[in-house]
């Protein structure tokens, strides 16, 4: 906590709103690339037209009915997950925390292999429910766990990271034991956005809206959660309401984007990191650039992901790793000094 | 003397498990036909006995060992309860390269797997010191380049592996951790490595009881923290990268048998490490000779099986020390 | 330093298990590698008088030792083969044309994984559980006189297999057609009834013909595709059952050295086959909901009617003369004039 305490020293007033708007503004780009470049050649005069224009030749459909779609699911996703990791982060004090530690991730895989396997005519709306059933019920088994809002970040990390073991193996169990449909498995549990249409944006909109509603609300209470155990154990019942409140969040954050998507992990873990880095430890400004950062890196992400092995697509979880570990890397680096 | 009876108590159960495992199978062997076969007379047996449960045995007792020994060292190292070969990329640097191996080399002759496997787990070791030099190899720096440096190697796993989707149950099996078809080849693979390193990993025990302290505390008592620590993970990696290279990227063990050992005999290593060692292979054992039973003729991988067997156990150890915790404080 | 003492003695007791283990595991080593070679030596030591009597021998030339190159080398079997286990549903399929039943056979424990013109000829057989791990134990148990195995996919196990019997080493992953037919050969030799093969090539050779006179040359680009709930994986050129239709003569639409390419729906749309073969593992797919997408309709396949649906076991399982047989059937029933 320490170098939190530095960071918001360092920070001028003007820095955390020129980054927030240098996020929004590659989200923008993000999101303009996303539509323009794909597998088939779109122009830039194809693109205006099919955005303003009522046509319906080939190009206007991609752009309209599959491109259009698929950045604004990576966009609102990206911010989900992203959010999602600085609860868990601040939840439990651990820089290794991630949504995964809430074994939201374990738990939708995990349903959603059990779905393939065991209901005939198993659907993509289907994998939806199953994946939020999932993730609520990987959550709740990790919360009694850990004895519920007064739990300390080490029991909430062990029971997290056993859950996610546990579950982890018999998704893979099921998948070796049904080498037949292991194929649909595999690819929902890498994480991608490639199938993204405007049912999963209007899917995922409310969940994003009422969460965001949500945290701004508990954002003044949410500082609570940054003190050490010792001092938050006086505050007593206090804490523990936040932490209920920060771990609802974080299910409803995580666990509606990992049921569309799959499990994208790495975005969860690193953009807290970088935007704590780049604005301070200030909640005020740390939650809209989380936000902002973690949608424009995904939509990137999902841009880069169609020209990895062009003309295939490659799931977008696999670039967010290749992109977010070094840059991660070059920050825990040049803050040597604080991270010990 | 408690610590004397876990570790004799554990070492019983290892018996217990290597006798168990060689009676059941897919195929009834009576127990005579074992006694002749250890006695080395022929008997209609024998090749079950010897060719495959022995091999099969020996390779999870010493991989067992392997892989919680060196989950002990790095938790105590990192000072972080979550931290295993897994953690820090150990495993995932070799099972990147094996999958390599698997689908860019169909036809590579088979010891190239564990061997590109033992390559791949140094790879990811040398990345990690690379980076987390500067930082002057410090426990939450350690932790977070291992989880970069992990999720790296994931990422080119999965690149992998949906690039060639025929060939996912193969590197599937791989990646779960299997000792199926594990032959006395892989067991004198194992054996020296594992006969030399943990030995030495024990004669630690003294600078990794320190270690596990705060920096301040262990320099004032004379350790050189920065080397002792690059020693200590070598060890570590050593050890995980062998038993990776022989049974696949098994992850459970490593992160449980280490917290099995120390609600049992606290975290002083001279007592640690060799109920860690013993947890390891009885959790390799029990879990495979249940996925050889389970669902006949076909076989639950032992990486799957050891999670489904520890974790339960791994709930209980937590819920226990969540409960003496509140007695503790209402007590207060 | 009592607990030294303690553990050092512990750790002696644990040294000691170890090398008592390795050394009743070299002690048996030694006898056993006599073991199985003596237990499988004395069926073929014995089996030159039975075989000569036995009818089998005496209608085969096979009376002499059977000699083949498989995929590795040379293998000679002593005998014709009369107890084979086949580790996955290709030499299965090779093995049902030439009525030869395997005594046990690879199949994930699973018989509906044969296609029906496979699982009408196989009588008595023992499943030895999965074709990635086939149960070692329950092989030994059969004593089979011969294996056949794949290069790629049973190598970790080759060194105990050989222990067991004879292996017969195919080159069976990621085979395409003329690889199948090499293997089918190879196959036919191993159990004595190579005019068999032969003749049932010439037979397979007719069928086809047959199919590719009703298709008319119809020069049209056809894509077969694995379907499941997540995905749409085409089968290009360089897998089995699109090297099937190019050497039917149709032309693969993907033009990619990749095996298995998974498609986008706009990529689809882009790659535009005349004709499409679904191959779904579940009853629900990708395919329902994109059919719902206007774009759906801008390919030709979709346009034109032209999306069929077939069984996967038939089209991308079985991989040998029924399979192959079974695909051009469908292939007329489909786009036969």
């Amino acid at each position: 906590m320490t170098s939190e305490s530095l960071a918001e020293k360092r920070t001028r007033p003007g820095r955390p709103l020129l980054f927030i708007s240098l996020s929004a503004l590659l989200l923008l780009l993000g999101i303009v690339g996303s539509l323009k470049w794909g597998q088939a050649p779109v122009s830039w005069h194809g693109l205006l037209g099919a955005l303003v224009g009522p046509g319906d030749g080939k190009t206007d459909l991609y752009v309209r009915l599959l491109r259009l779609p698929r950045a604004l699911t990576a966009c609102m996703a990206g911010a989900q997950l992203a959010l999602a990791g600085l609860l868990t982060q601040l939840a439990t004090r651990n820089p290794l925390a991630s949504p995964h530690l809430f074994g939201v991730n374990a738990g939708a895989s995990f349903f959603v292999v059990i779905g393939l396997v065991a209901i005939p005519d198993f659907s993509a709306p289907l994998a939806v429910g199953l994946a939020f059933a999932g993730a609520a019920a990987g959550a709740i088994l990790v919360w009694s766990l850990a004895g519920g809002g007064r739990f300390s970040p080490v029991q909430l990390a062990l029971a997290g990271i056993t859950v996610h073991f546990l579950l982890s193996a018999l998704t893979e169990g099921m998948m070796v034991l049904n080498q037949q449909s292991t194929d649909s498995m595999i690819f929902w549990l890498v994480g991608s956005v490639s199938q993204a249409s405007w049912q999963d944006v209007r899917l995922l909109s409310p969940f994003l809206g009422s969460s965001l509603i949500f945290l701004f609300a508990l954002l003044p209470s949410l500082r609570l959660l940054a003190v050490e155990d010792e001092i938050a154990s006086g505050l007593g019942q206090r804490v523990a309401a936040v932490r209920t409140a920060a771990f609802v969040l974080v299910l409803l954050l995580a666990g509606s984007a990992v049921a569309l998507c799959g499990p994208i992990g790495f975005l969860c873990l690193i953009v807290p990191h970088i935007s704590r880095a780049l604005v301070g430890g200030k909640l005020g400004a740390l939650v809209p650039m989380t936000a902002l950062l973690g949608g424009a890196l995904l939509v990137c992400a999902d841009l880069a992901s169609r020209f990895i092995a062009f003309p295939f697509e490659s799931p977008v979880g696999i670039v967010t790793s290749a992109l977010g570990a070094p840059l991660f890397l070059h920050l825990a680096r040049r803050r040597g000094g604080t991270v010990r | 003397m408690r610590r004397t009876t876990a570790l004799a108590a554990a070492f019983l159960l290892m018996l217990l498990l290597t006798a168990v495992s060689l009676r059941f199978g897919a195929v009834a062997v009576p127990w005579r036909h074992i006694g002749e076969t250890l006695l080395g007379r022929p008997n209609p047996s024998s090749f079950v006995v010897d060719k495959v449960r022995l091999p099969r045995i020996a390779t999870a007792v010493l991989a067992g060992f392997g892989l919680a020994v060196s989950g002990v060292i790095l938790q105590s190292l990192l000072r972080n309860p979550l931290a295993s070969p897994d953690v820090v990329g150990v495993s995932k640097g070799a099972g990147f390269a094996a999958a390599a191996v698997l689908f860019l080399y169909p036809r590579a002759p088979a010891f190239a797997l564990p061997a590109a496997a033992f390559a791949g787990a140094f790879a990811a070791f040398a990345l990690l010191l690379t980076l987390s030099r500067r930082l002057r190899l410090g426990p939450a720096a350690l932790a977070l380049v291992g989880v970069a440096v992990g999720a790296v190697f994931q990422a080119g796993t999965q690149y992998l592996i949906v690039r060639h989707p025929t060939d996912i149950n193969l590197a599937l099996l791989w990646l779960t951790g299997s000792l199926w078809g594990r032959s006395w080849s892989h067991v004198l693979l194992l054996l020296p490595w594992i006969a030399a390193l943990l030995p030495l990993a024990w004669s630690g025990f003294a600078k990794l009881n320190l270690l596990q302290l705060t920096d301040e505390v262990a320099v004032s008592l004379g350790l050189r923290i920065v080397r002792e620590r690059l020693w200590l993970i070598l060890l570590a990696v050593a050890l995980a990268g062998i038993a990776v290279a022989a049974v696949g990227a098994i992850g459970f063990v490593g992160l449980v048998a280490p917290h099995m050992a120390r609600r049992i005999v606290g975290s002083r290593h001279q007592w640690l490490i060799p109920l860690a060692a013993l947890l390891g292979a009885d959790l390799m054992l029990l879990g495979d000779v249940l996925g050889r039973v389970l669902i006949v003729p076909r076989e639950v991988p032992v990486g799957i099986m050891s999670a489904v067997i520890g974790a339960p156990y791994f709930v209980y150890l937590l819920r226990k020390a969540k409960d003496a915790g509140a007695r503790g404080r209402t007590g207060n | 330093m009592r607990w030294g003492v303690k553990k050092a003695l512990a750790i002696a007791l644990v040294c000691l298990w170890s090398v008592a283990l390795a050394a009743c595991g070299a002690a048996g080593n030694s006898n056993s590698g006599a073991g199985p070679a003596a237990s499988s030596s004395s069926p073929s030591a014995s089996a030159p008088s039975p075989s000569a009597a036995s009818p089998q021998a005496s209608a085969e030339s096979a009376s002499g030792p059977i000699t083949m190159e498989d995929a590795v080398g040379t293998v000679t079997l002593q005998k014709v083969p009369e107890r084979i286990v086949a580790m996955d549903f290709s030499f299965t399929d090779a093995l049902a044309t030439l009525d030869v039943q395997p005594v046990g056979i690879a199949d994930d424990d699973d018989p509906g994984l044969f296609m029906d013109a496979v699982k009408s000829k196989l009588t008595n057989y023992q499943s030895v559980g999965s074709r990635y791990e086939p149960n070692i134990e329950r092989i030994s148990a059969l004593q089979p006189d011969l294996i056949i195995v794949d290069i790629n996919k049973h190598k970790n196990a080759l060194e105990q297999l050989k222990g067991i019997a004879p292996l017969l080493i195919l080159d069976d992953y990621e085979a395409d057609y003329d690889q199948m037919i090499k293997n089918y050969r190879i196959i036919a030799k191993a159990v004595g009834k190579e005019a068999e093969g032969e003749k049932r090539l010439a037979e397979h050779q007719a069928i086809i013909d047959e199919a590719k006179a009703k298709l008319g040359g119809a020069k049209l680009t056809v894509l077969p595709a694995v379907v499941n709930p997540t995905g749409f994986f085409a089968h290009s050129e360089h897998s089995f059952s699109g090297s099937f239709l190019a050497m039917m003569g149709f032309d693969d639409p993907v033009k990619n050295e990749t095996s298995y390419p998974q498609l986008s729906l706009e990529q689809l749309v882009e790659t535009n086959p005349q004709a499409l073969f679904l191959l779904p593992t579940d009853q629900k797919t990708i395919v329902d909901q994109w059919e719902s997408n206007p774009l759906w309709k801008q390919i030709d396949a979709a346009a034109n009617g032209k999306v069929f649906t077939v069984e996967r076991r038939d089209w991308s399982l079985s991989r040998g003369l029924l399979g192959s047989e079974k695909m051009a059937a469908d292939l007329v029933s489909a786009l036969g004039a």
